[in-house]
């Protein structure tokens, strides 16, 4: 039986630790030993039993660097930001990451958006793959490609940042990379997101496994009142109360997830009948087969949620990984962003996409294109391919 | 041959490391596995990097809250003792570490976490550090800033909740809970590396072996000005008045070695007659030899060196581990605290310290105590717990 190291380095909250573990499970059925390695032990405490899946701390930059890179234009900006800024803790992390590995001694290492694990993985007769939404992934170019098309000087990060890296890796006695996005180099790739939702438009060779399963959550339960149904999963921001005068305005039965720290903002509303707001995360493929139109962060599970259920979004992106996705939804006609959250842009686009029927329309294609997806299978499907994996001789 | 697992999960910069690698290079080479888990990896690089000892990365709360802090139960609930569910997270990777990397020994220099999760384990503790990190077997425990009032409830609350916290954690668990909270500690052998005088827990304990500072990595000569005048060390970290000062012990008379890592380099142009500046570490052994009187802002060893050299300091406090070490110097009467930071006061403290006898006599009195250093042995004194403890 195997033992399948699972890393996460880079990003926050549970969707990390939430998409592996559904392939774990799958491994620990057919019999092999699971282990993390995690950036934030509360996600595995969440989510994880502590018996079946020990977990392990992530080495990864815990201090804000000494001259991020802002704005962050393409992915090497985020690994400058994010402990690539300087080979001598590179290394360090390197390090820390190989001494993981040693005493573990992993079978299989699968990557979610953890590229110093995956640096430190160099030279070692280990598989691995990678997977994750379209964002973690780059595609294999030089220089990566910018977040947005007006990105400029993109090359001269990429290459500081992989002078840092085979700076590190010379250092731990392997060979350099050639460019960045070999450090990306596994014997599998999974995209567990849909094309017209990779982050990265036009990629050549993707391998979309769609996205994986959404856990759990409570049912969803609107005000009974006439309208069109509206499902609201955000977190406080500053123009929050704009947004929530605009929902009660509209009359609609709207349901509102808000997480922690909202409960001034939620007072101001108690009185509304047609606004429900829920104390608990609400289950998402339920809520999106019950829902008129979404409203979220533009956050890669609600969307696909979404789409898959035909129905269209209002995205209110708070970064650069949001917007990006944002902007694919729009440009498959399926929604419509307001980046700049002003009260008035929210509220305009709130009442198009419930006057104008081509947004659910396009959401609707979206839907029936993939009607035959199999989400249900990936853990399964993973499970499978990494005994293939397993199986053949490691390079 | 045992393996050695040493911890560091609170803290920041060297001060941990270092004497954690004074104490693993021994054991080393009598044949122990030594490991290290780090609060900081970039660190344990910089420190350990090359010593063939691997480390690990410490599950710990990178976002440790700020305040003002009274009490070691208030510092547990700013950093590793935040909130339940994280606690629970963390105790749950150290476990995975202890079962993959099967320790015989721990040795937890500011761990609180570590010792919490090796609650219920058949395996031997040491609790390592300067007096600060080492808690008396007490309850309550005891406002450490009793110069700065406090109500004594809210310290009671913390201690009251920082026990509840912990408990719910070994609770859920399945480990020991505890009486009360310094008991944490109390199953460990303590391998205390300061002197009473400078222990602000001395009153407090019972029967405790003071084994003194561990030796420093030594380090280059000291290249003091030439001349007649008297010899200052300045040692630690900037802050806002530092220039102001350099520029007045620049004019003399006495003749000042400053050795600050992370000096401004256009401070550096200050050097002259009466200041010179030291790039890398310095030998502490003839530092303390030369000098007439230090002045710091950190480092408890180096405020132990001195004292045991018998000569006076003027400690400028920037955090609460120094208010208490300068605290303890002045009542003993070897040296004062500025801990306004400014100029005029810390100058008129160095001459003090300089030119009444009283502080550097009280400072000969206490290392002819100790036999200026020689009567400590704490290197060796570690090795034979851990040979009691782990075996040869």
């Amino acid at each position: 039986m195997a033992h399948v190291v699972m890393c996460w380095e880079l990003g926050a909250d549970l969707g990390h630790v939430a998409r592996m573990k559904p392939l774990a499970e799958a491994l620990l059925r057919r019999g092999h030993r699971v282990s993390f390695i995690v950036r934030e032990a509360l996600s595995a405490e969440r989510l994880l039993d502590a018996v079946r899946t020990p977990w392990f701390q992530a080495p990864y930059q815990s201090d804000a660097v000494p001259s991020p890179i802002v704005p962050t234009l393409s992915l090497p900006g985020v690994m400058h930001n994010t402990g690539f800024h300087d080979p001598r803790s590179l290394l360090a992390r390197l390090h820390a990451w190989r001494n993981l590995y040693t005493a573990l001694a992993p079978d299989l290492l699968v990557f979610d958006h953890s590229p110093t694990a995956m640096l430190a993985a160099r030279g070692l007769k280990v598989r691995r793959v990678v997977l994750g939404t379209g964002f973690g992934i780059p595609p294999a170019v030089y220089p990566m490609p910018g977040f947005d098309d007006s990105a400029t000087g993109l090359a001269a990060i990429e290459d500081r940042v992989t002078a840092n890296a085979n700076q590190a890796l010379r250092a731990l006695g392997e060979a350099p990379l050639a460019r960045l996005a070999d450090l990306y180099a596994a014997d599998a790739s999974l995209f567990f997101t849909l094309r017209e939702l990779d982050h990265y438009a036009g990629r050549d060779a993707g391998d979309y496994w769609g996205p994986t399963r959404q856990d759990g959550g409570v049912a969803p339960a609107w005000p009974a009142l006439p309208g069109r149904r509206v499902f609201a999963y955000l977190k406080p921001f500053k123009t929050l109360p704009a947004l929530l005068d605009t929902f009660q305005q509209s009359g609609h039965p709207t349901l509102i997830y808000l997480g922690k720290g909202a409960d001034e903002t939620r007072a101001r509303h108690a009185g509304a009948a047609n606004l429900s707001f829920s104390d608990k995360p609400v289950d998402l493929k339920r809520a999106a087969a019950d829902a008129d139109l979404l409203v979220c962060h533009s956050g890669h599970g609600t969307i696909s949620s979404a789409l898959l259920a035909g129905k269209p979004l209002l995205l209110l992106p708070l970064n650069m990984e949001q917007r990006m996705l944002a902007q694919r939804v729009e440009q498959a006609g399926a929604g419509l962003a307001a980046p700049a959250l002003a009260p008035e842009g929210m509220h305009a686009k709130f009442q198009r996409l419930l006057a104008e029927p081509a947004f659910t329309a396009a959401a609707r294609g979206f839907a029936e294109r993939y009607s035959r997806l199999e989400v249900e299978h990936i853990p399964e499907r993973f499970a499978a391919l990494a005994e293939r994996l397993l199986a053949s001789e490691a390079p | 041959m045992a393996r050695i697992l040493m911890a560091w999960e609170l803290g920041a910069g060297y001060g941990h490391l270092a004497p954690l690698l004074t104490l693993a290079r021994p054991l080393r080479q009598a044949g122990h596995h030594v490991a290290f888990v780090v609060r900081d990896v970039a660190a344990a690089e910089a420190v350990l990097g090359g010593n063939g000892m691997p480390y690990y990365p410490a599950p710990a709360n990178f976002q440790p809250r700020g305040g003002v802090l009274h009490s070691y139960p208030q510092i547990l609930l700013s950093t590793a003792f935040n909130a339940e569910d994280e606690l629970r997270a963390r105790v749950r990777a150290w476990q995975s570490l202890y079962t993959v990397l099967a320790p015989d020994l721990l040795v937890a220099d500011h761990a609180p976490t570590a010792l919490l999760a090796a609650r219920g384990r058949d395996l031997p503790c040491i609790v390592t550090g300067n007096g600060f990190v080492i808690l008396p077997d007490v309850a309550p425990l005891p406002d450490l800033r009793p110069w700065q009032p406090v109500d004594a409830k809210l310290l009671q609350a913390a201690e009251h909740k920082a026990l509840a916290m912990a408990n719910g954690v070994a609770g859920s668990l399945g480990l020991p809970k505890l009486e009360y909270l310094a008991q944490l500690l109390s199953s460990a052998a303590p391998a205390l590396f300061t002197l009473k005088e400078l222990d602000s827990y001395a009153d407090l304990r019972r029967g405790a072996e003071y084994w003194g500072p561990l030796p420093g990595p030594g380090g280059a000569a000291p290249r003091w000005p030439e001349g007649p005048g008297k010899r200052i060390f300045l040692y630690g970290q900037p802050f806002p008045t530092l220039p102001e000062l350099l520029r007045a012990l620049a004019t003399g008379p006495h003749r000042t070695l400053a050795y600050v890592p992370r000096l401004a380099p256009e401070l550096k142009q200050l050097a002259g007659p009466y200041l010179n500046f030291a790039d890398t570490l310095q030998d502490m052994a003839a530092v303390t030899r030369d000098c007439d009187c230090a002045v710091m802002t950190n480092g408890h060893g180096t405020a132990a060196a001195m004292l045991l050299a018998g000569k006076p300091v003027v400690v400028l406090p920037r955090h609460l581990e120094m208010m208490l070490i300068a605290h303890s110097v002045e009542r003993a009467g070897m040296g004062l605290a500025a801990p306004a930071l400014k100029r005029d006061g810390i100058l008129n403290k160095i001459e003090r310290v300089l030119g009444e006898a009283g502080f550097a006599e009280k400072a000969r009195t206490l290392a002819a105590q100790y036999a200026g250093g020689a009567s400590l042995k704490p290197v060796q004194n570690f090795q034979a717990l851990v040979t009691r403890l782990a075996g040869g």
